[in-house]
């Protein structure tokens, strides 16, 4: 990591925390994963018989939450650039493309992460309405919570590829919302099915089932080595694309 | 500084640069001129490494532009065309984000921006969001960025475009102050600027160099002055003997009123047609009110060598 690469990435997430938008996603997030949370609880009064953390990571409104929210977050990151030209003004400074890739990639990252920073506060407030009768199950959160860093991760470098292809920021977040959603239901697909090898290739895919598994504490190390070389190969991809953007410019 | 050997670019089989070679030394403030689409711009984004060329080789202070990017990049301060800016931040925030991109050290940081501000007339201004302010403004806040990090190489494109006459007049001094210590290129379609600013002149039109010299001796290579005259004579008669000179390539009557004709003569290149007209004037006892001789001009080499 050079130091145009902090200097970038401070320029970067200031691009963020300067814009609207950034605080539309957090107050929306926020504002929905904290109905998501208040609803189960309410649910656990009833008398249901899954757990919070299962109706949390693996209700729909927790996915779609992440669909719609990752695309608006990465839109941005380099169609404004091409768009308002202001994309000259970073490759004639003595910065170097991957600087600029990853800069970009860990500013939205990075934003990600603070958004799920409050959902923190749900574990401790689960502790205090249930007097800590029902323990937290510790592993299990952390592995939920990693796998949440790993999508994230995924999610945001396809966003960010996404975002490279087009000076158009609406085109930019449409393009990363058919990627992620065809990913989520690819891997959705094979929840019915007869086993098979296409099957099983849904599963090695799904978001949904990784999350099912981390859940009930089983660690796969597979998820992990496919978001984090998914991530890198988007990131490469988008590395290639400025240069090939340079070319035919 | 810089040499360019058989530059070449294509833009989807469009040749935009076709094959120009030039140098620039050390100290010189050089015009770029050309008509819009002469490939001012394109060469000018390849002399910044942001635009590969399609073939030839750049070399800045003896650095292959391609090769060597990065170091090149930090030499060189560029002000793009229509000059592009963070719109969502404060000329002084981002003045001191662009010196600690380009590599200057946090201690020389503080005292770098002030200059840039200073020099660009932009003291008052650090505290404003860049969104806000007017053309004149960003034009010199771009400049105050290719300033920045105390470049050895300046490229400005268009560095005057849209600018009020004011603005025009106070971007040139600054120019020509900087020129003092840095070498600049500039990029322009306003002749006057390159008059009034640069030491030499290269002329490109369609890709190509139509001619790199000094002003003196571009405007000697075109000598076609003019010379108007404003005599009592019927107009008739005046511009056939007139015409018969021939240190004039050709007369043309301007207006003809209550016997008096203006009569716009056109020389030759390299001929001065004052002498023979006067004579002429003199022999026919034509009553003359006006005589005035135009020098060729930037404007009229421009003309010649660019023209369809």
């Amino acid at each position: 990591m050079t130091s145009a690469f902090f200097i970038q990435l401070r320029r970067e997430l200031g691009a963020i925390y300067n814009s609207p938008m950034a605080y539309v996603i957090f107050f929306f997030f926020t504002f929905i994963a904290g109905s998501i949370f208040y609803n189960n609880l309410q649910f656990l009064e009833m008398g249901a018989r899954i757990s919070v953390m299962q109706m949390f990571f693996l209700g729909v409104w927790f996915w779609m939450c992440l669909l719609i929210m990752i695309p608006l977050l990465t839109m941005r990151l380099f169609s404004e650039e091409y768009k308002t030209g202001t994309i000259e003004l970073l490759l004639t400074a003595p910065v170097s493309d991957w600087d600029i890739v990853l800069s970009k990639f860990f500013s939205a990252f990075l934003f990600y992460l603070t958004l799920w920073a409050p959902t923190v506060v749900y574990l401790l407030v689960f502790q205090w309405v249930t007097g800590g009768e029902i323990p937290v199950k510790i592993p299990n959160t952390l592995l939920c919570y990693l796998l949440v860093v790993l999508v994230g991760a995924f999610f945001v470098s396809v966003g960010l590829f996404a975002s490279s292809l087009t000076r158009n920021q609406a085109l930019a977040a449409f393009t990363t919302f058919a990627l992620l959603l065809g990913l989520f239901f690819l891997g959705l697909l094979g929840l019915n099915m007869e086993e098979s090898k296409f099957t099983a290739f849904m599963e090695y895919i799904s978001c949904y089932q990784h999350m099912r598994n981390y859940l009930e504490g089983i660690f796969d190390s597979r998820p992990v080595i496919f978001y984090l070389s998914g991530t890198l190969l988007f990131l490469a991809l988008t590395q290639r694309l400025m240069a090939v953007k340079k070319l035919k410019s | 500084m810089i040499k360019v050997t058989g530059l070449h670019k294509k833009y989807s089989g469009l040749e935009a640069v076709a094959g120009i070679s030039f140098e620039v030394d050390q100290g010189e403030i050089v015009g770029f001129l050309g008509p819009n689409g002469a490939g001012k711009s394109s060469t000018m984004r390849m002399l910044t490494g942001y635009l590969p060329p399609s073939a030839g080789e750049i070399q800045i202070a003896g650095l292959d532009v391609l090769n060597h990017s990065l170091e090149v990049r930090k030499k060189v301060g560029y002000m793009a065309e229509n000059v592009p800016l963070y719109t969502d931040m404060y000329v002084g925030q981002f003045l001191r984000y662009r010196a600690a991109l380009k590599g200057v050290k946090s201690k020389d940081i503080k005292q770098r921006v002030d200059d840039s501000l200073e020099k660009c007339g932009l003291a008052d201004m650090r505290m404003k969001m860049i969104g806000n302010l007017s053309r004149g403004y960003r034009q010199r806040v771009g400049l105050a960025d290719a300033l920045v990090h105390d470049p050895d190489l300046l490229i400005l494109d268009e560095p005057t475009a849209g600018l009020d006459p004011n603005q025009i007049r106070s971007v040139r001094d600054l120019i020509k102050e900087l020129g003092e210590k840095h070498t600049i290129l500039l990029s322009t379609h306003i002749l006057p600027e390159v008059e009034m600013v640069c030491d030499r002149a290269i002329i490109i039109n369609r890709g190509r160099i139509e001619a790199s010299d000094t002003l003196e001796n571009l405007s000697r290579k075109v000598q076609s002055g003019s010379l108007n005259i404003e005599i009592k004579a019927s107009a008739q008669n005046a511009t056939e003997k007139l015409k018969q000179l021939d240190v004039l390539s050709s007369v043309r009557l301007k207006s003809d009123k209550d016997g008096w004709v203006m009569l716009e003569c056109l020389s030759k290149p390299g001929s001065d047609p004052r002498e023979a007209v006067d004579n002429l004037i003199k022999t026919q006892n034509w009553p003359l009110r006006e005589f005035h001789h135009n020098q060729a001009r930037l404007e009229d080499v421009f003309v010649e060598l660019t023209q369809e």
